[in-house]
């Protein structure tokens, strides 16, 4: 038997792509105790929200707590914000509205799959599913202007309209990419080696994931129907044929196998709402200051987003409050480790997609 | 095995899939949100563009207290392009505030110039500069604001004294 | 005005440890987070739950009228990752709460309770 060593992984590490620091009694290679951190990026935004910006334009700010799910917290806060003020988007607003949410979805799971891929040891695979998500990133910037702050929301609507010829372009670029991601799927799903590193690793089992609250991706790999696009009224997802994707392994290979599912549905989901876009406006007016308290649940690529708002009838808001996904995923994160080989840490981290920046706000 | 080579092969002689930026010019698309861009003789000054903007990067200073003329300035390294000053301008149409589709340069060797960028960027040679500039334009501005709304309470009051001598007067 | 399908149950600092042990089904509901709001030199509590079969049913476990200086019970028993939300409410406003430390997200000791309106 070896000595307790203490491996500290984070705040900077090679394998992070935001700073959290675990700290890692181990014992041989097995990991047996684990301290976490995550503030590192604390912004103080919500401090920010309730102070400094107008109701119009927080969105503008809150966005800029995550560039993969920045769309995400737009939607959250618009959602909520629209409750108060009592004003409804329009139909195409929302098919708008969905596509980008849908698109955005679309990069950061490819992104996530192919840094699993990558710190699996697997540069190659990393390296395809970047090429192929430049093809929504170009997409993304075609639509909006812009490659990761979209700012397409706007109080009563969106601000851009998708024309006839981008919806072409959209179909045009979205077929072909999936037949790209249906050949990486196939990579992921039937790689020996990939496989080696990645199954039965970090297992979650259906009734652990209930107790621990997990969401996401890393949920409905443990075979957990949860998504709330599904359990919350936010976008037209029941008119587009939504349907949860799950699997029952509950390992660091069925989440990457969740994630690569769920392009492929949101794939078609887009490809649904284009063929069906409505006519009609893409704003309408609202007046009024917000009053009142709502709770809105959103979902991210990474799991579930959760916004209270409460205003107070003026123009700054009395309290915003946002629960991201990686939140609520750090406690189970935290139990995994321990009784994991230590060369494992990586893959089990990156499997869980950790937004730093979201949690710490 | 022979699949693999000749895949091999095939990426050994297609076209890389990167830009070769910055050696080559990065297109932007149709629509694409870059710099802001100011046309003063359409402007009506309602300041709506420096109430709305997030970071703060329209700054409009009062120069003259008696005319209230005041000079439109706009940093392009604050900026985050998110288009809602050009979204409130009431004169956007007309192209008073417009966001072009090609982005800034980046801050290196000079500063960029242009007329439309407003007046800052045009006083400044030094790229290591802008920083202290703005900051420095931030407080001057404020003061600029406060100096005239002193000016206009003056200005009342003494329009009230002169009604109240012509009234005491008649 | 309030999304109708958000139930509210108002409780005391007492009970409300008490209610959640009684009430929570892990099977069935689905713990969010917990949340504080100053409403001026009071705090008020939320803890936030969801349904996972019924669409947009939340519950909500209110406490009003908590001062700054009582001591804030813990559910991490019942709900083991709950201690996030609890060492962030900490942080965020200043207060007590059972089994938890400070410094999470605030490092800097300086600063003290952001989220208070009186600091
Ligand atoms: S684009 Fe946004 S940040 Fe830039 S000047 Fe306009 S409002 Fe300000
Ligand atoms: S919003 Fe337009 S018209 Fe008004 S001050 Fe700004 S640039 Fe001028």
């Amino acid at each position: 038997m070896g000595n307790k060593i203490v491996v500290p992984f984070g705040s900077q590490h090679i394998a992070l792509p935001e700073p959290v620091s675990f700290l890692f009694d181990t014992k041989n290679e097995i990991i047996t105790n684990v301290k976490v951190d995550v503030g590192y990026v604390h912004r103080g935004i919500e401090k920010a929200a309730i102070t400094k910006f107008e109701f119009t334009n927080v969105s503008y700010l809150l966005t800029r707590i995550c560039g993969f799910c920045s769309i995400t917290h737009a939607g959250g806060y618009h959602h909520g914000i629209e409750k108060l003020l009592d004003v409804e988007a329009p139909k195409r607003a929302e098919y708008i509205r969905l596509i980008i949410t849908e698109l955005d979805r679309i990069h950061s799971h490819l992104l996530a799959n192919a840094h699993v891929a990558e710190v699996a040891g697997y540069e190659n695979l990393f390296m395809q599913g970047v090429k192929d998500r430049e093809i929504v990133m170009d997409l993304l910037e075609n639509i909006t202007g812009n490659r990761i702050q979209y700012d397409i929301y706007t109080i009563g609507g969106v601000r851009r309209d998708i024309s006839k010829e981008t919806a072409e372009y959209i179909k045009k670029q979205l077929l072909k990419l999936k037949d790209k991601v249906l050949k990486v799927y196939d990579f992921y799903d039937t790689d020996y080696t990939f496989g080696l590193k990645t199954k039965g690793i970090s297992y979650i089992s259906l009734d652990d994931a209930k107790k621990y609250n997990v969401v996401g991706p890393i949920a409905r790999a443990s075979g957990l129907a949860t998504d709330a696009r599904a359990e919350f009224d936010y976008l037209p997802y029941d008119e587009v044929g939504f349907e949860i994707q799950t699997r029952t392994e509950g390992d660091v290979w069925a989440r990457n196998i969740v994630r690569q599912m769920e392009v492929i549905h949101s794939i078609d989901l887009i490809l649904r709402a284009i063929d069906n876009l409505p006519e009609g406006d893409i704003k309408v007016k609202y007046k009024g200051r917000p009053k009142g308290e709502t709770f809105v649940r959103v979902e991210a690529p990474r799991g579930e987003c959760f916004y209270y708002l409460k205003g107070n009838g003026t123009k700054v808001l009395e309290r915003v409050r946002v629960r991201v996904p990686t939140y609520s995923n750090i406690p189970i994160l935290k139990e995994l480790f321990v009784g994991e080989k230590y060369s494992d840490a990586q893959p089990i981290v990156l499997s869980f997609d950790p937004c730093m920046s979201c949690t710490a706000r | 095995m022979v699949k693999m080579f000749i895949e091999s092969f095939k990426n050994l002689f297609s076209k890389p899939e990167t830009v070769k930026y910055p050696f080559e010019p990065f297109p932007e698309p149709e629509g694409f949100r870059g710099t802001i861009l100011y046309n003063e003789e359409l402007c009506i000054f309602c300041d709506k563009c420096e109430n709305v903007c997030p970071p703060g990067a329209i700054l409009f200073e009062i120069v003259d207290i008696e005319t209230n003329k005041r000079e439109y300035n706009y940093n392009p390294y604050l900026c985050i392009y998110c288009g809602a000053c050009v979204d409130v301008c009431p004169k956007a149409d007309e192209g008073c505030l417009t966001q072009a589709n090609t982005r800034t340069k980046p801050l290196g060797e000079e500063v960029v110039k242009d007329k439309k960028l407003g007046y800052l960027m045009n006083r400044i040679t030094n790229p290591k500069e802008v920083e202290k500039a703005w900051s420095e334009l931030e407080i001057r501005a404020k003061e600029s604001r406060e100096k005239y709304a002193e000016y206009k309470k003056q200005q009342r009051m003494k329009k009230r004294a002169q009604a109240q001598t012509k009234k005491e007067n008649s | 005005m309030i999304n109708p399908n958000v139930e509210i149950f108002e409780t005391t600092l007492e009970k409300v440890v008490e209610d959640i042990k009684n009430w929570y089904d892990y099977k069935k509901y689905h713990y969010v987070t917990i949340n504080g709001v100053d409403e001026g030199g009071k705090l008020r509590i939320d803890w936030i739950f969801a349904d996972y079969n019924e669409k947009n049913k939340m519950y909500v476990f209110r406490v009003t009228d908590v001062s700054f200086d009582t001591l804030i019970p813990s559910i991490a028993n019942i709900i083991p990752s709950a201690w996030m939300a609890e060492w962030e409410l900490r942080d965020m406003f200043d207060v007590e709460v059972e089994n938890t430390q400070k410094g999470i997200f605030i490092k800097d000791p300086n600063i003290v309770a952001p989220l208070r309106k009186d600091k």
